[in-house]
């Protein structure tokens, strides 16, 4: 699916405002940008530049408004909100929250996000587990979010995302994550 | 049994993450919280529903004790439960007709008997039937058709031992005013009381017409109870007799005149009204009670629904899951309150001496209100989470 022949991600004169009327305000001005495959970007800027729209309309966590946005080949121009919920299955996101399900086992939240595609169940309880594993929670898979750390919390998030799809990663936080949490990302979004 | 392994499994290993049901259980308290509130709600409507089966089983006690395969009664007659009888010369009539085994008469009243008993010395009206002790029983209750022959003895009477209290039927007694005259009590059965009468009194034909001074052969009668000969087709039975009778009396088979007596008290008394009112208050009270429970539950986990949407969860699978967990509140809710009614049945069954009983009809009936009840609630409530917008906890 991913050739090398088009870019992750590639946007063109992305343009986006909140609000109507007088309130309407402006955080986006004609953006165009390109992520090869393969690579790592880290999006900076002051606060209240417009980091997070940026990253919710890649994610078709929004409707586009203005301007072109491609996504592993997606165009999303003209995408309905319903239409964009498809789109999100091939995007990790780990949210800033991170947002796990309280009621559900660290190794459960992970696999809410596989079941979302059509694997054999037994399998998608091993590839939820060896996730986990691989980022160092072997031993807490059956923890509720109540009873992990901060940190450990946010290994489960980043197991959620990459769990699904080696496609493409985003990333916002407002924390940074920690060292290790960050070495833990960076391997499998990059190896596309 | 397949139902059981499946569930079983899906307990055991289930192939998905079952969310409605680890929310549902995630946290004990709310969850004790969510099933008292919706067992509240079904109790109310349990009640209800008992009170007017109660009622009917009641009302309908008297004619479900009839025991014969036809009964004439009066065209004109509205209710089984009001006096209005026919000739007796009829009953040769219906004798006279093939198929037909015999004919006995029931003689009843409900307006004119007053009872004084030692008790309290005060006059109450009760409900008297009087039958032919010669005859076959017309009542099949175990009290009244085994000793129907003590009944032989003038001014003999059979009494209700779950007659209200304030009659004394229930306690020892052997002697009574019935009508100014004294009677003597030889036996009991347990009928109850229905909403009209809160007692009743069985004697002989020739005691009943000694109070209306006439001779026992003239006594109009209120019911005829048909007996066939073996074998005989009960429908064909009944359009031969009816085409014997004169227009102005009605053949209904047992069914009919239970239907008969039931149609009244369903279409013609308010009870039906009453109850059904009381079960819907309980309903809306439920509705209510059930969407507090899932929009506070649902407000709390606000953003992890939108994270699910974030990552690709569809409004459907949400709306499911919502769906699910409001059910399984329901259940939750339902089986405490199923089994705390059958005390209060019990309870206020003896005390207000109303044939009260947990039955599998009232079970589904009240089941299915439960569900609807948290359903409705769900659907109310989900908008929630439809209108949830992933961007905003990204």
């Amino acid at each position: 699916m991913i050739g090398s022949t088009f870019p992750a991600v590639r946007t063109e004169g992305l343009s986006f405002a909140y609000g109507e009327g007088p309130s309407r305000n402006r955080v986006l001005f004609d953006i165009s940008l390109e992520v090869p495959p393969g690579q790592l970007a880290v999006l900076t800027g002051p606060s209240g530049s417009g980091k997070t729209t940026l990253l919710t309309l890649l994610g078709g966590l929004r409707t586009l408004q203005a301007g072109r946005i491609e996504v592993l080949g997606h165009d999303l121009a003209g995408l309905s909100a319903s239409e964009l919920v498809p789109v999100r299955r091939d995007i990790g996101f780990i949210f800033q929250m991170h947002n796990l399900f309280d009621s559900l086992t660290a190794v459960e939240n992970v696999r809410m996000a596989l079941e979302l595609g059509r694997r054999p169940a037994a399998e998608m309880r091993q590839a939820a587990t060896d996730m986990l594993t691989r980022l160092g929670l072997g031993k807490r898979l059956e923890a509720k979010p109540r009873q992990l750390s901060g940190g450990q919390r946010q290994r489960v998030a980043i197991a959620r995302a990459l769990a699904t799809t080696r496609n493409l990663c985003s990333l916002t936080s407002r924390r940074r994550p920690s060292t290790r949490n960050r070495r833990a990302m960076s391997s499998p979004c990059s190896s596309n | 049994m397949l139902g059981a392994l499946a569930l079983s499994r899906w307990h055991l290993a289930p192939s998905r993450v079952p969310l409605a049901w680890r929310n549902l259980v995630a946290d004990r308290w709310r969850l004790l919280r969510a099933g008292a509130g919706i067992a509240f709600a079904v109790l109310l409507m349990l009640v209800q529903l008992g009170f007017e089966r109660g009622f009917f089983t009641a009302s309908l006690n008297a004619v479900a004790m009839l025991d014969g395969d036809l009964f004439v009664i009066n065209a004109s007659k509205y209710r089984f439960g009001t006096r209005n009888p026919f000739a007796p010369g009829d009953l040769e009539t219906m004798r006279a007709v093939s198929g037909v085994a015999g004919v006995a008469p029931l003689y009843a009243d409900w307006m004119d008997f007053f009872w004084t008993s030692p008790v309290d010395n005060k006059p109450h009206l009760v409900r008297v039937f009087a039958v032919d002790p010669d005859a076959p029983p017309v009542f099949s209750l175990p009290g009244i058709a085994d000793q129907q022959a003590l009944l032989k003895t003038d001014d003999t009477v059979l009494i209700d031992s779950r007659a209200r209290h304030f009659l004394g039927m229930d306690g020892p007694i052997t002697e009574a005013k019935l009508f100014g005259a004294t009677v003597k009590v030889v036996g009991k059965f347990a009928l109850g009381p229905d909403f009209m009468s809160d007692g009743t009194v069985v004697t002989s034909a020739d005691t009943f017409a000694k109070y209306f001074r006439t001779p026992p052969a003239a006594l109009p009668v209120e019911t005829a109870v048909i007996r066939l000969k073996p074998g005989e087709d009960v429908a064909a039975a009944q359009r031969r007799v009816a085409a014997a009778l004169p227009p102005s009396l009605r053949v209904l088979t047992k069914s009919e005149i239970v239907a008969f007596e039931r149609d009244f008290q369903a279409k013609l008394s308010s009870a039906a009204p009453i109850f059904w009112l009381g079960t819907m208050v309980g309903f809306i009270v439920g509705t209510l009670i059930s969407y507090q429970i899932i929009y506070t539950e649902l407000m709390d986990r606000l953003p992890q629904y939108a994270t699910l949407k974030g990552i690709g969860y569809g409004n459907g699978y949400l709306i499911g899951s919502v769906l699910r967990q409001a059910l399984l509140t329901g259940v939750a809710g339902y089986i405490p309150a199923w089994l705390l009614c059958l005390v209060v049945y019990k309870i206020v069954g003896d005390i207000a001496l109303l044939p009260l009983a947990m039955t599998l009809q009232l079970t589904l009936i009240s089941l299915g209100l439960t569900l609807g009840m948290c359903l409705l609630a769900a659907l109310l409530a989900v908008r929630r989470v439809i209108a949830a917008d992933p961007a905003e906890v990204f």
